[in-house]
């Protein structure tokens, strides 16, 4: 069994049923298993062999879906591009993982012919199918050898120097997960999952592959609607969404903004799940109290491991004021917590996790190939009395904005490309909206850009959601005695200048 | 008020809640969204502050990316939401504050 299996399983079994519920329209899995042929058919006339790596880099949509399964259809690894990046990054994905196909929008097709690339790039376009290829509407037979250790897909996160980074993830373990959910979630072709997250989020891995597994439709949320938690929670209810999985800060949007816990109206929701970032237990309160019979789990897991550990919420602690636990191990993995002398830490104390089994990922690309033995997620975490592992907090730099890994980093690097700029460091502070980005920075002499300036820079180099949402311009960094960069300084700035900023 | 009005009073609410005050290079053309000075809770603060001083709720279907890349484009959508909500022009604001 290979990741593409579970598409074609569900298009022999419920052929007529929904596979994804769009803006655009509704693809039963008979179309999207004739889309993905279509595509499939252009893959390899594009002469993608088996192993090739085919970045899609589409806003989400029934085509995005068929892209990405005509590559797993060919045998081939997608990796899914933020469609928000701006085209330097992609071009630098692109380049990193050796891709030689894009799957792309017509105007993206136009223009990656003059981004600097190491290898000639071909783009292809839903658009350019509409003639179809040669030999295409014959079903394309997936290889039936592709071994299910191999990767299946690469999902490039935020890398430290600067140099996004790309988790390869096997068939295997993308399905020891979904096999782990399906069985959690018990869905039937009835149900409908909402698709919150963009499609090179992992968290969406369970909104097309868990919901397929059962017959069950995705419901994409489109980007456009996060712009107003009202739209989120009229998606909920006017999609008889039964299953909900996203970030907490869009629950938080959706319970702040959305007036969502004031609705009457009959709601088809069953089962909660968030990930990503701690959930604040007063809104985990909110929720419960106002479904009392909703299922509501907490998922743990970077994207190097996917799910490790989950955590049902039942009834509410009075006294709780921590995040709900991550939980226990899940999916087959293993959970142990290492100290700082390397040795197993006993209950209570603090750790960095760390993980194994089934769903670690085959390393990072770039790096040979081998599926690691483990994997040190650089998370803080302790063990409960009652066995439940706690997030503490993070052992080095990485930032959490919204759900999405941030390494101050590759922000850092993006800035100090600016010839207007001398030093900048980043980081993350609370404030009255939420997790904000701060980028200190020191001018270079005689330069004056504007903060809009500045964000224009960023937005040519990073996605939408590392660019700094506040900037503040300082003569100098503060630093350690040992002449280190004083992060401990600057995130006391940043939080005595912005916690309240905006309480007007 | 007319388009010039709405566009000034954006871009000076725009400045001082998302750009500490720094107004020298927001136009109306100026994209929002795709360089980062709007989000999501930049878009409900915004939209909560155009119902404030200007009257004028705008429905969650009309909370598109397209309606709000830019300044610009916010001013045509606030005056389109005018003429067909109350059949006039924008109210002049009680007070910007």
């Amino acid at each position: 069994m290979n990741l593409a299996d579970v598409l074609t399983g569900a298009a022999r079994r419920f052929p007529q049923r929904p596979a994804v519920v769009a803006p655009e329209g509704v693809a039963s899995f008979a179309d999207l298993d004739r889309r993905v042929d279509e595509f499939a058919a252009a893959l390899l006339q594009a002469r993608v062999e088996p192993g090739d790596r085919v970045v899609v880099y589409l806003a989400k949509s029934i085509d995005a879906v068929a892209a990405i399964q005509a590559v797993l259809r060919v045998g081939g690894v997608y990796v899914p591009c933020d469609p928000l990046n701006p085209p330097a990054r992609v071009a630098r994905i692109v380049d990193d993982c050796g891709a030689r196909v894009l799957v792309t929008s017509p105007q993206a097709a136009a223009d990656c012919s003059s981004w600097p690339l190491a290898h000639p790039l071909r783009a292809l376009t839903a658009e350019s199918l509409e003639q179809p290829p040669p030999g295409a509407g014959c079903p394309v037979a997936t290889p039936g050898n592709i071994d299910p250790q191999r990767t299946a897909y690469i999902l490039y996160t935020s890398g430290s120097t600067g140099q996004p980074k790309g988790v390869c993830i096997s068939h295997r373990a993308a399905l020891a997960f979904v096999d782990w959910a399906v069985t959690l979630l018990q869905a039937s072709p009835l149900d409908r999952f909402a698709n919150h997250a963009p499609l090179h989020f992992d968290l969406s891995v369970l909104d097309m592959y868990a919901a397929w597994s059962c017959g069950a439709a995705m419901v994409m949320i489109p980007e456009d609607a996060a712009y107003d938690p009202r739209r989120l929670v009229r998606l909920l209810i006017d999609e008889r969404i039964s299953i909900w999985y996203s970030v907490p800060s869009a629950l938080m949007r959706m319970i702040d903004h959305g007036g969502w816990l004031g609705t009457d109206e009959p709601h088809q929701l069953q089962t909660l799940l968030f990930a990503g970032e701690p959930f604040p237990v007063k809104y985990v309160r909110l929720l419960r109290e106002r479904f009392p019979h909703l299922r509501m789990f907490n998922f743990y897991g970077p994207t190097e491991t996917n799910v490790c550990a989950a955590f049902e919420v039942k009834q509410i602690d009075p006294q709780r004021v921590h995040p709900m636990p991550i939980g226990r191990a899940v999916c087959g993995d293993t959970l142990s917590i290492r100290r700082t002398d390397g040795q197993e830490a006993d209950a209570g104390e603090t750790g960095e996790l760390i993980v194994r089994g089934p769903t670690l990922m085959n390393g990072y690309w770039g790096q040979p190939e081998r599926i690691p033995d483990s994997h040190a997620t650089g998370d803080l975490v302790r063990r409960l009395a009652d066995g439940n592992l706690e997030y503490v907090g993070r052992i080095d730099q990485m930032l959490k904005v919204h759900g999405y890994r941030v390494e101050p980093g590759e922000i850092e690097s993006a800035l100090l490309a600016h010839n207007g700029i001398r030093d900048a460091a980043v980081v993350a502070t609370r404030s009255s909206e939420g997790t904000i980005l701060v980028a200190f920075v020191v001018l270079a002499d005689h330069a004056q850009p504007g903060v809009v300036e500045l964000k224009r820079h960023c937005a040519a180099l990073l996605p939408r959601y590392m660019i700094p949402h506040r900037f503040r311009f300082v003569d100098a960094m503060p630093r350690t005695a040992n002449g280190k960069l004083d992060r401990t300084t600057l995130g006391r700035w940043a939080e005595d200048h912005f916690s309240g900023a905006t309480r007007t | 008020m007319d388009r010039s009005e709405i566009e000034c009073l954006l871009i000076r609410h725009l400045a001082q809640q998302r750009l500490d005050g720094d107004e020298s290079q927001l136009t109306s053309l100026t994209p929002l969204l795709a360089w980062g000075i709007l989000d999501s809770l930049g878009v409900v603060e915004m939209t909560t502050f155009i119902q404030k001083q200007l009257g004028i709720v705008i429905p969650a279907d009309d909370v598109t990316g397209e309606n709000m890349a830019s300044v610009a484009t916010v001013a045509t959508l606030v005056i389109r939401l005018a003429g067909t909500s109350q059949d006039q022009a924008v109210p002049t604001p009680q007070a910007v504050t």
